[in-house]
């Protein structure tokens, strides 16, 4: 029936299945940052490193030439191999992965990607009393914390990994010959699998702290507090000790890395895998038991 | 029947919000009235399928008793009586998206939602944040949202909270517009009772999470047989309060309220103003406002 005299027509139509009307909130949510310039600037800022290691790859593959001689591949000059400047090496599986993982340079722009997105999705929610308008939808609560985490984890792995893929398939297109592509296959596939698992879990802790949360500011304040504060105190007991590997049981963010480097296959013998996932498990266990309690429909609705 | 309660009670912990309500919602427009507390918007939440009544059986239009939430959710439009909306999102965007969790394909959210958005009259505020709106605004968009699956029930959870008089008027004459023109069936929640009797054709008064009347506004506001509105001339001629067969207790405005004991006819009304020495001027049948239906009904605690 057609009532345009009124405006309005009643729409006869199938339902989309239940997973495709997540899809919406996800989009929403990995769109939440480029939504305003001061966010568009927070996040080219988070890909500073990576823009960094580009310039890096284009001088060591010849392509930017500063300096006096032929123009050309100075790949010969690299030496193989662990090294301190091995972040800096395309060739090397640090120069993906590294730049992420370590707290000198992955964290910041971890924070500030986590507390801008991540932390504000549910609280910002509930301090909106949106959560009423989604949860009275065809979707469930769990769907709509999932679509939350999804949309936001997507956001924080274009950061990481995607970056990071950016930069190994540049280097596979702008090599002189294959042989790029032949060293690094074996190891660029699984550090960013890696980084994957890195932004999944650690992007999984946030939105649970957003649940948890009276409002999206606190959540933020709370999250980076919980992994600075864990981060400082992994450090000190990590030299009080004079035991790296103890570092991963005190700090959610070694933690995360040292799961990360075991995906990627180049953790250290000594790392301690099994207190990482202890750490991680009971963190998450106690932040999934809170947002249970604070997500329950009687308590979010009322 | 839009809705059909069997003894449902719901419970917060220990607080008893809706006390064993029985009660059948009819098609059309119907007030669920009641004092803040009363267990309106716990009945709204429990057929929404968000709260789950401890006790009691429900039925919503024909879907089964057993009929999952959001089978439910897609039939019936809700619109929340808290200033809920979308942070960061244009009326337009909080529409469609909310369409589209409604489980509306995208292209037919985007076109719903600049119809229901029309209808509410936001056709040109649509593309500025929802931030930003008026309560009013806010009202209109939380209907919008709640209309743009085309259910065919609207649960409207106090839609006039925070409005003006013309605000209020305008958004009574939207809900009097889906209600009849276009034929959904609307549960107004609502203490102001004006509301009600603007726009609804039944009424369920609820008080203290019990149901107290129940019925089609006409009956409940009917024109009484014993109770008269009586002028009489001269207007300061005083007429003593119980003369046979008859009730009599001065109004503020001049004139009487007469209540008629049985047998008594309006024949004794004359003869009693005549006997006084005065003559009737006027003397009408009382009809019910709802205030009295309601107040009747908080003071009876039992069915009006």
């Amino acid at each position: 029936m057609t009532v345009y005299g009124l405006n309005y027509r009643s729409e006869a139509r199938q339902p989309e299945p239940r997973w495709r009307r997540l899809l919406p909130l996800v989009r929403l949510e990995f769109g939440t940052l480029f939504r305003s310039k001061w966010g568009i600037v927070a996040f080219l800022f988070c890909l500073i490193s990576a823009l960094v290691r580009l310039v890096a790859m284009l001088v060591q593959m010849g392509i930017l030439d500063f300096g006096p001689g032929r123009r050309g591949s100075r790949l010969n000059n690299v030496s193989r191999g662990p090294s301190e400047l091995a972040q800096f090496d395309p060739w090397q599986v640090d120069f993906y992965l590294e730049p992420v993982l370590q707290p000198g340079e992955g964290l910041v722009p971890m924070l500030i990607l986590t507390a801008l997105v991540t932390a504000r999705a549910i609280a910002k929610d509930r301090t909106t009393f949106a959560l009423e308008l989604y949860w009275t939808r065809g979707i469930t609560p769990g769907g709509y914390c999932f679509a939350k985490w999804v949309g936001s984890f997507l956001l924080v792995a274009l950061a990481t990994a995607g970056a990071s893929t950016v930069l190994w398939l540049t280097g596979v297109f702008i090599a002189e010959d294959w042989s790029f592509l032949t060293t690094t296959i074996g190891f660029a596939p699984r550090a960013i699998a890696a980084l994957l698992v890195f932004a999944a879990m650690l992007t999984g802790l946030c939105i649970l702290c957003s649940a948890i949360a009276g409002s999206a500011n606190l959540a933020a304040i709370c999250w980076c507090l919980l992994l600075m504060v864990s981060s400082a105190v992994g450090q000190i007991v990590a030299n009080f000790a004079g035991n790296e590997a103890l570092a991963a049981r005190c700090s959610l963010w070694e933690a995360a890395a040292v799961v990360a480097r075991h995906v990627a296959g180049v953790a250290p013998r000594r790392s301690d895998l099994g207190g990482a996932l202890v750490l991680l498990g009971v963190v998450g266990l106690v932040l999934g038991l809170l947002a249970r309690r604070r997500l329950r429909l009687q308590e979010a609705l009322t | 029947m839009t809705v059909q309660l069997d003894n449902v009670t719901i419970r917060y912990g220990e607080r008893v919000a809706v006390d064993g309500i029985t009660a059948r919602i009819p098609a059309g427009a119907v007030g669920l009235l009641g004092r803040n507390g009363a267990g309106k918007s716990s009945i709204l939440k429990a057929l929404l399928g968000l709260v789950r009544p401890s006790a009691g059986r429900m039925a919503i239009l024909d879907l089964p008793e057993n009929a999952a939430p959001d089978e439910i959710r897609a039939r019936v439009g809700y619109m929340p009586e808290r200033d809920g909306h979308l942070p960061g999102l244009s009326g337009f965007e909080m529409v469609s998206l909310l369409g589209r969790l409604s489980g509306l394909r995208e292209r037919d959210a985007w076109r719903r939602a600049h119809e229901v958005l029309y209808l509410v009259g936001l056709d040109e505020q649509r593309y500025r944040p929802v931030s930003g709106y008026s309560t009013g605004m806010r009202q209109k968009v939380k209907l919008a949202a709640a209309l743009v699956h085309d259910p065919q029930v609207l649960f409207l959870d106090e839609p006039t909270n925070g409005l003006d008089p013309s605000g209020r008027e305008e958004m009574l004459s939207l809900v009097r517009q889906l209600s009849r023109d276009l034929g959904k069936s609307v549960v107004l929640s609502t203490h102001i009772l004006q509301d009600v009797e603007a726009v609804c054709d039944a009424v369920v008064v609820l008080e203290r999470g019990r149901l107290v009347a129940e019925g089609p506004l006409r009956e409940l506001t009917r024109t009484t047989d014993d109770q008269y509105r009586l002028q009489i001339e001269p207007a300061d001629l005083q007429l003593p309060e119980r003369l046979p067969g008859l009730e009599l207790r001065s109004m503020p405005g001049g004139g009487y309220h007469v209540r008629l004991v049985a047998p008594a006819s309006p024949r004794a009304v004359f003869a009693a103003v005549h006997a006084a020495g005065g003559v009737v001027r006027q003397l009408e049948r009382q009809r019910r406002s709802l205030e009295d239906v309601f107040l009747g009904a908080l003071a009876s605690g039992g069915a009006a």
